[in-house]
């Protein structure tokens, strides 16, 4: 399976068509199975006017398996974990979800989507699921509080990434 | 355990015992049985099968000297047993010094007073065994041991006491060895047939001719008994082990049929439930068709081979496979795929690429595989997907096993399948409650969408975590 092929193929729609409110780059030129994305808070959303890193990491059995997506950049979200691990619940990525046919380009799609309108239901962090739940006011305070916190400036990936990459497994668990 | 003992049968044979040395430190002693040799000039019987056992003791299967205990001359006893007892019995003082043999007591039970006397006087010879008799010629066996007929001073609590081994015979077989232990007895030359033994032995003077008595004994004593005990106990609990090791074999060997049967029937999909990942054989994969790609929109309905459109199915209404129609005459010499459409087709389902690379079919070149969903690949890619990492298609996940098909079930798959089918339980239990409390949100199940296409189902947080768990290489 030319594996590298079809990232190649996949990275370089994505970065001539970019989907909306991202930039897409390689972590490292000649490693096409880390990508890094800062993603512009969605405007109608509460994180709005922050930039957020997420990192992609594409595992060799791609695409038979599914790609790992974290945060680099904190966020206050029912769906991804507030520590620095970042890791996010995204239905598509779930392995008994998760198809070849699946494109990164959706996956990223979903990501922002989630950001537009959360999945209380199925929360990775209860605490919060509830507070947007029955306090929105709340919830949007403290997003925004996050979002000036974390997610103005210059978008940092590494430390993060090393943190990632040294629990990979936890990914799992969403 | 009640130790018990056997006397299953007397045997007596007449010996000649030479002892010419018995001045030297080592008495030589040489002993000739004469009934082994010429049973025609001697006496010999055999006692079995009616023989009571009064005092049953462990003893050898050997015997002795056969001898009547001394009673004191002046004894009231020895008075009494004189009928029945004759003056030439063989005594103590007609045996060979002792330190060499063993000695069987005979005696007749006279009265309970008398045979206590016997007893004791036996007792202080080296004596393997007391034979008793009741003088009444008959030929029955004894009464039981328990019998009053044995009782001294109102009971047989003496049976207990006892130092040696204690049984009677019938009347008649115990008169006949008193006669002939009376016979055998004195020196040599007084013996029945004495000239013969005579001539053949010629013996000395100093010679004994006498009777020795073999006892034929099996006991079963409390030591055995213990054992027999632990052989029961052992053999009991090996029969429990593996009794329960069969049945839990049993019951999971039902397990496993069950869901086999449920995995043919199509009731439990292994894969689609997380259960296992499973993978389509080779051989099935091989089966799928290749055509070459052919797609060319302006020349719709030009090929007369085209397949129904029924083949062209769109991803979102896929669901189940569904053989492709047969079109013989292309399969069997490299059939080409006629990916022509009319609009339709176009518009539901053009697939110009492999969904799994991402590269373009080249009309009228590439070959192109289709599995029974309708889908279209590169054979390279689907086959490897198929063989080695799911049986789901990659596009519409419909399953691509052969009917029937079901993959070694192991207890695990049992144990997992059990397990989801109850969270499956509870989670329809709990998704009763139209509002559930938050702490019950907080802990319990948290919606999600499941992995079927349409995510139809929701499933809860815990049985994500239960199959990330139980399925981690997933
Ligand atoms: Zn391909
Ligand atoms: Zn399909």
């Amino acid at each position: 399976m030319a594996s590298q092929k079809r990232i190649a193929k996949e990275l370089a729609d994505c970065t001539t068509n970019p989907p909306a409110g991202m930039s897409i780059s390689l972590a490292n030129d000649s490693d096409v199975h880390k990508w890094h994305v800062v993603l512009d808070g969605p405007p109608d959303s509460v994180y709005a006017g922050g930039k957020f890193g997420i990192i992609v990491s594409l595992p060799s059995e791609y695409p038979f398996k599914a790609p790992v997506v974290t945060f680099a950049t904190r966020i206050y979200h029912p769906n991804i974990t507030n520590d620095s691990l970042g890791n996010i619940c995204l239905s598509i990525l779930k392995p008994e979800n998760w198809k070849p046919a699946s494109r990164l380009l959706a996956v990223l799609e979903a990501v922002r989507a989630l950001l537009i309108e959360p999945q209380p239901d199925d929360p990775l962090e209860g605490r919060i699921a509830d507070e947007y739940r029955r306090e929105r006011k709340e919830f949007e305070k403290n997003a925004k509080t996050y979002v000036t916190r974390y997610a103005k400036g210059p978008v940092k990936f590494d430390v993060l990434a090393a943190a990632a990459a040294a629990a990979p497994a936890s990914n799992t668990s969403s | 355990m009640i130790m018990s003992t056997t006397v299953n049968e007397i045997r007596n044979a007449v010996l000649l015992l030479s002892n010419p040395y018995w001045e030297l430190p080592t008495p030589g002693t040489t002993v000739t049985n004469i009934t082994a040799k010429h049973s025609d000039i001697t006496y010999s019987t055999r006692i079995s099968g009616n023989i009571t056992v009064l005092a049953p003791r462990t003893t050898p299967d050997t015997g002795g000297l056969l001898y009547v205990p001394d009673l004191p001359p002046d004894d009231v006893c020895a008075k009494r047993a004189e009928p029945f007892v004759p003056a030439s019995v063989v005594r103590l003082s007609g045996l060979p010094p002792t330190d060499n043999y063993n000695l069987i007591a005979l005696a007749p039970w006279i009265s309970s007073t008398c045979s206590k006397k016997y007893m004791d006087a036996a007792s202080r010879a080296p004596i393997r065994a007391l034979i008793f008799y009741r003088p009444n010629n008959s030929s029955a066996t004894p009464p039981h041991a328990t019998s009053a007929v044995w009782e001294i001073n109102g009971s047989t609590r003496w049976r207990a006491k006892s130092p040696y081994l204690v049984f009677a015979v019938p009347g008649l077989a115990g008169q006949n060895m008193m006669r002939q232990l009376s016979l055998y007895s004195g020196d040599v030359t007084e013996v029945p047939f004495a000239q013969n033994i005579s001539e053949i032995y010629a013996p000395y003077t100093g010679d004994y001719v006498r009777i020795w008595t073999d006892l034929d004994v099996s006991t079963t004593g409390a030591l055995f008994g213990i054992w027999v005990y632990f052989l029961i106990i052992i053999a009991v609990l090996i029969a429990i082990i593996s009794g329960t090791s069969l049945t839990m074999h049993l019951a999971q060997v039902g397990r496993r049929v069950s869901l086999r049967r449920r995995v043919i029937s199509g009731d439990v999909n292994l894969e689609a439930m997380g259960i296992r990942r499973v993978t389509v054989p080779m051989t099935e994969i091989q089966k799928f068709p290749l055509y070459t790609y052919r797609y060319e929109p302006s020349e719709s309905g030009a090929t007369p081979r085209e397949p129904p459109e029924t083949l062209r199915r769109s991803p979102s209404n896929s669901a189940h496979a569904q053989d492709p129609p047969e079109d013989a005459g292309e399969k069997q010499s490299h059939p080409q795929h006629t990916g022509s459409r009319t609009p339709l087709a176009i518009a539901t389902d053009p697939q110009p690429i492999c969904t799994i690379c991402l590269e373009h079919f080249q009309n009228r070149t590439t070959v192109i595989r289709e599995i029974p969903c309708g889908h279209i690949f590169h054979p390279e890619c689907i086959d490897e997907f198929l063989g080695e990492v799911s049986s789901l298609c990659p596009i519409c996940r419909a399953s691509m096993l052969p009917k029937r098909y079901c993959p070694k079930i192991t207890n695990d798959m049992v144990r997992r399948e059990f397990a989801i089918r109850r969270f499956r339980h509870t989670t329809r239990y709990e998704d009763g409650q139209e509002t559930p409390p938050v702490s019950a949100r907080e802990h319990g199940p948290a919606l999600d969408g499941l992995p079927m296409e349409d995510g139809g189902e929701a499933l809860p947080r815990r049985w994500r975590r239960l199959r990330s768990r139980v399925f981690p290489g997933y």
